[in-house]
C-alpha cells in the first residue's frame, strides 16, 4: 500500500504540491495525469524518496520512503530523462544495478530480447527510445514492488509499447506490485491503467477506478423541435455544454439511466448517449475544475 | 556507513582513469628522482587529483538526471558520501605514497610510515575540504568556481593583510602574528610533510589537518546527506556560494586598492585620479561576476550603492589607520634594550652630512652611501654588551622614522632595516631611517665599544667604490 499523507512541496517561491493525499493499493496500475507543470514528476520524485517533502510524508508498506534505503530496495524510478554513466553499456549497467537490487536473470533476458537491445553497445550511441527501453529493461528485471514511470511511453515505437504493456500486466499479476505511470498520452494510459488521478493545483483533484469514472461520465447529444429552457440543465453535474444548430452536446457526471430519464422529460427529438474516453474525461474534468475557479 | 558495492562500482567504472593514474605514477617512480622536476610533477599531480577526484565522485549531485539515479538507489546517502570520499582520498594518496616509498626506502633518517600516515591524513583532509567546496555550488560550473574561489581566499586574505600592514604600520613588512597556513589544508599539508621530511613534526599543521578533517566531514554531511536533490543544475543562490564569494573578493580588492592610498600618496584627490580607471574596471568585473552568478545581465541600484559604500569604508579605514599610527600597532615593537645583537642597515641621503665626510676621507664622490651599524654579537659571551645610550639612540632613530612615516611627506622609501636579536626572538623592521641617521649620530654610536660602524660607498652602477668600507674607528678618531 502506498500512502501519500498531506504532502507539501515547493521550489523557491513556487508551491508545486499542496496538501496532496492519495492511497494506492497493490496490484494496480495508476495513471497520473495533469497538465504541464502540474507537478507529476515532483510527486514521483517525492514518492521515490529523492525529494524531501516540505511537509507530510510518503509511506510505502508503512515505511517513509525518504532516506530509507531498505524500503527503496522495493522501489524503482524511471525518470523522463534517464542518466547513464559515461561509456556505460547495458552489461556494465547491470553490474551497477545488481549491486543494489536483486535482478531476475530470466526477466532480464526476456526483456532484453523483447526490446531487442545490444548488451555490449555503448548506451551513449542509443536513440532516445532505446535509452528509455534500457531503463525499462531494468525495471522489469528488478521487479520492484513499486515501479514509478515518468513519461515512460514517450519515444517508444508501437510494437515496443504493445509488448511493454503486456509485460507490465504480467509483472503486476506476478508481484502484487504498484505501477504509477505519468503521461500526457492518455490514450496509452487508458489501455493499461485501472485507476487514475488528476493532479491539479498541487492536489489530486479527481481519482478513482478508471472504468467506474468513465461509466459515470457520459456524453449526451440531444436535438429539440423548438427552443428549450437551458436552465433545465443546471440540475445536472454538468462538465461541458455546447450547441451546434439545434443539437446540444452535454457531458454530465452521474448515473446514466437517471440522467437519460430526466432528459427525456424535455421530449427531445434525438437523445444519444456516448461513452467518453480517458482523454475526454481528463479534458472535461480539467475544464470543470477551471470553470470552478473562474 | 561504507558501501562495498558502491566502492567496487567506483573502482570498475573508473578503471581507465585509474590506469592512467597508475601509468603516470609508474613513470614518476622510475624517473630520475634527483631531478627536482619529477618531484614537482608529483606534487602538482597530487594537487590536481585532490581537486579532480571530488569533482568526479560527487558529479551526480550537480546533474539533474544523475541525482535521480543516485538518490533513488537503495544505498544510504551517508554510505555514498563516505565511500566516495574514501575512494577519492585513496586515489589521491596512491601516487604520493608510491613517491614517498620510492624516495625514503633505505633512508634511516626519515620514517616512511610517518610520512605515509601524514600524507594519508593530508589527502583525506584535502579531499573532504574540496568536496565541501564543490558542493557549495548547485551545478558543475559553479562547483568549480567555488573550489577556485575558496582555495584562493587564504591567499587573498594574506595578500590584503600584508598590503595593509606594509602600507599602514611603520616598520612591518608583513603580518607576523598570523599563522596563515591554518587557512588552508593544502598549506598545512605542505608544512607538515616538509617538516617531517626534515626530521621534525609540525604539530600545529598536524592538529590543523585533523580539525579540518573532522569539521569538514560534518559540513560535507550537511551539504551532501541533507542536500535537497532539486538543487541539481539550478542557480547557486545559497549565501556561501556567489553572494559571499563575490562580496568577499570585492571587499578584498577595494581594501587592497585602499592600502595603496597611504603609502604612495596620502592625498585623496591624486589617489582617486590615478586609480579611477582601476575602480571602474573593478566595478565592471563586479557586474560581470553577477552575470556569472545569475546567468543573465543583472543590474540593480544596490550594486553601485554597495560598491561605493565599501569603497568609502575602505578609504576611511585607510585614513583612520594613517591618522592613528596604524591603530597604534606601529608602537608595538621589540625594543633593542637588553638584546644581544642588533644591526642597522640603511641607504642614506645627502642631507645628513655623511656624503661630505666620505668625500673628505676617501676623495671619492659616491653616488650612493650605505651605513651598516652592528651592535653586539649573536654570542653574548664574546661581545661587549650594548650600552644604554646605544639602545636609546636606536629607539630615537626608530621613533624619528615612525614619525616620518605618519607625517606628511612627499616620498617614502624602505631604505633601512633594523634587526634585533635576543635569546627568544629575532625581529626585522623596515623603516625609512634617513631622518635619524646623520653623521653626529653615527659618531655617537661609534663611541660604544660594542658597536661597529661600516660605511659603504657605491658608484652609479651600484658597484662598491672603496675596498670594503670605512671602519668605525676612522669615524671615531675624528
Amino acid at each position: 500500500m502506498l500512502k501519500i499523507n498531506n504532502v507539501y512541496k515547493g521550489f523557491a517561491e513556487k508551491r508545486v504540491l499542496n496538501d496532496l493525499s492519495l492511497e494506492i493499493s497493490e496490484s494496480s496500475i495508476f495513471g497520473l495525469v495533469g497538465v504541464n507543470g502540474a507537478g507529476k514528476s515532483t510527486l514521483l520524485r517525492c514518492i521515490a524518496g529523492i525529494y524531501r517533502c516540505d511537509a507530510g510524508n510518503v509511506e510505502f508498506n508503512g515505511e517513509d520512503t525518504y532516506l530509507n534505503e531498505q524500503i527503496r530496495k522495493d522501489i524503482f524510478f524511471v525518470n523522463d530523462d534517464p542518466y547513464f554513466p559515461l561509456a556505460a553499456n547495458i552489461k556494465s549497467l547491470k553490474e551497477f544495478y545488481a549491486s543494489y537490487y536483486p535482478i531476475d536473470e530470466e526477466a532480464y533476458y526476456k526483456a532484453l530480447k523483447m526490446f531487442d537491445l545490444d548488451e555490449n553497445k555503448q548506451i551513449s550511441s542509443f536513440s532516445k527510445g532505446m535509452k528509455r527501453q534500457t531503463l525499462l529493461l531494468f525495471a522489469l528485471a528488478i521487479r520492484p514492488k513499486l515501479l514509478l514511470l515518468d513519461e515512460a511511453f514517450d519515444g517508444l515505437d508501437p510494437i515496443v509499447r504493445y509488448h511493454l504493456k503486456r509485460s507490465l500486466y504480467e509483472f503486476i499479476e506476478d508481484n502484487d506490485a504498484i505501477v504509477i505511470i505519468s503521461s500526457h498520452n492518455l490514450k496509452e494510459l487508458e489501455d493499461i491503467c485501472d485507476s487514475y488521478g488528476i493532479l491539479e493545483k498541487g492536489r489530486i483533484s479527481t481519482y478513482g477506478d478508471l472504468l467506474e469514472s468513465k461509466a459515470n461520465i457520459n456524453k449526451y447529444q440531444l436535438a429539440f423541435k423548438g427552443k428549450i429552457d437551458e436552465s433545465f440543465f443546471d440540475q445536472f453535474d454538468l462538465l461541458h455544454q455546447s450547441k451546434e444548430g439545434s443539437v446540444y452536446t452535454l457531458v454530465i457526471k452521474g448515473d446514466r439511466d437517471e440522467i437519460v430519464k430526466k432528459l427525456n422529460e424535455l421530449q427531445p427529438l434525438i437523445l444519444d448517449t456516448l461513452a467518453v474516453n480517458f482523454e475526454e474525461l481528463f479534458i472535461y474534468e480539467h475544464e470543470g475544475g477551471r470553470q470552478d475557479v473562474l | 556507513m561504507f558501501s562495498k558495492e558502491y566502492f567496487k562500482y567506483l573502482f570498475r567504472s573508473k578503471k581507465y582513469l585509474l590506469l592512467l593514474i597508475a601509468l603516470i605514477t609508474l613513470m614518476n617512480v622510475i624517473g630520475n628522482q634527483s631531478d627536482g622536476i619529477m618531484l614537482l610533477i608529483q606534487v602538482f599531480f597530487t594537487m590536481v587529483l585532490s581537486f579532480a577526484m571530488p569533482m568526479d565522485v560527487f558529479y551526480h549531485v550537480h546533474n539533474r538526471k544523475a541525482v535521480d539515479t543516485y538518490f533513488s538507489i537503495p544505498v544510504s546517502r551517508k554510505a555514498l558520501m563516505v565511500t566516495g570520499c574514501v575512494f577519492s582520498a585513496l586515489v589521491t594518496f596512491f601516487p604520493a605514497a608510491c613517491a614517498i616509498i620510492r624516495n625514503t626506502l633505505g633512508d634511516r633518517d626519515i620514517s616512511t610510515l610517518l610520512l605515509l600516515a601524514e600524507t594519508l591524513l593530508d589527502c583525506a583532509s584535502v579531499t573532504v575540504f574540496n568536496s565541501v567546496l564543490y558542493l557549495i555550488g548547485n551545478n558543475i560550473i559553479d562547483g568549480v568556481v567555488m573550489m577556485g574561489a575558496y582555495t584562493f581566499m587564504p591567499l587573498a586574505i594574506i595578500g590584503i593583510l600584508n598590503s595593509f600592514v606594509y602600507s599602514y604600520i611603520a616598520g612591518l613588512r608583513s603580518i607576523e602574528f598570523f599563522e596563515a597556513r591554518l587557512l588552508s589544508p593544502l598549506y598545512m599539508g605542505f608544512y607538515l610533510l616538509d617538516s617531517s621530511w626534515n626530521g621534525n613534526i609540525d604539530y600545529l599543521s598536524l592538529i590543523g589537518l585533523i580539525v579540518v578533517l573532522i569539521l569538514f566531514s560534518y559540513l560535507l554531511y550537511r551539504s551532501y546527506v541533507k542536500r535537497a536533490a532539486e538543487r541539481a543544475d539550478s542557480q547557486s543562490t545559497q549565501f556561501l556560494s556567489y553572494p559571499f564569494v563575490i562580496n568577499f573578493y570585492l571587499i578584498s580588492c577595494l581594501f587592497l586598492i585602499a592600502s595603496f592610498y597611504n603609502y604612495n600618496y596620502g592625498n585623496l584627490g591624486i589617489f582617486v585620479k590615478d586609480y579611477f580607471f582601476l575602480y571602474v574596471l573593478l566595478f565592471a568585473v563586479f557586474v560581470a561576476a553577477y552575470f556569472l552568478y545569475r546567468r543573465k545581465f543583472y543590474f540593480n541600484y544596490r550594486l553601485p550603492l554597495f560598491y561605493v559604500i565599501v569603497m568609502l569604508i575602505s578609504l576611511l579605514c585607510a585614513g583612520v589607520c594613517m591618522k592613528y599610527d596604524g591603530f597604534g600597532l606601529s608602537g608595538c615593537y621589540e625594543k633593542a634594550k637588553g638584546k644581544d645583537y642588533c644591526t642597522i642597515s640603511a641607504w642614506v641621503d645627502y642631507h645628513n652630512g655623511i656624503y661630505e665626510y666620505v668625500k673628505e676621507e676617501t676623495g671619492e664622490d659616491p653616488q650612493y652611501v650605505q651605513i651598516f651599524i652592528e651592535v653586539g654579537g649573536d654570542d653574548a659571551s664574546f661581545h661587549p654588551a650594548m650600552s644604554e645610550k646605544t639602545s636609546d639612540l636606536i629607539e630615537e632613530i626608530r621613533k624619528k622614522a615612525i614619525d616620518y612615516f605618519y607625517d606628511d611627506r612627499d616620498d617614502l622609501s624602505d631604505i633601512g632595516v633594523l634587526y634585533i636579536s635576543g635569546k627568544d626572538s629575532r625581529k626585522y623592521y623596515q623603516y625609512d631611517l634617513n631622518e635619524g641617521l646623520d653623521l653626529q649620530t653615527i659618531v655617537e654610536f661609534a663611541k660604544d665599544p660594542a658597536v661597529t660602524v661600516m660605511i659603504g660607498t657605491y658608484n652609479k652602477e651600484y658597484q662598491l667604490m672603496t675596498d670594503g668600507s670605512l671602519r668605525v674607528s676612522q669615524v671615531y678618531e675624528q
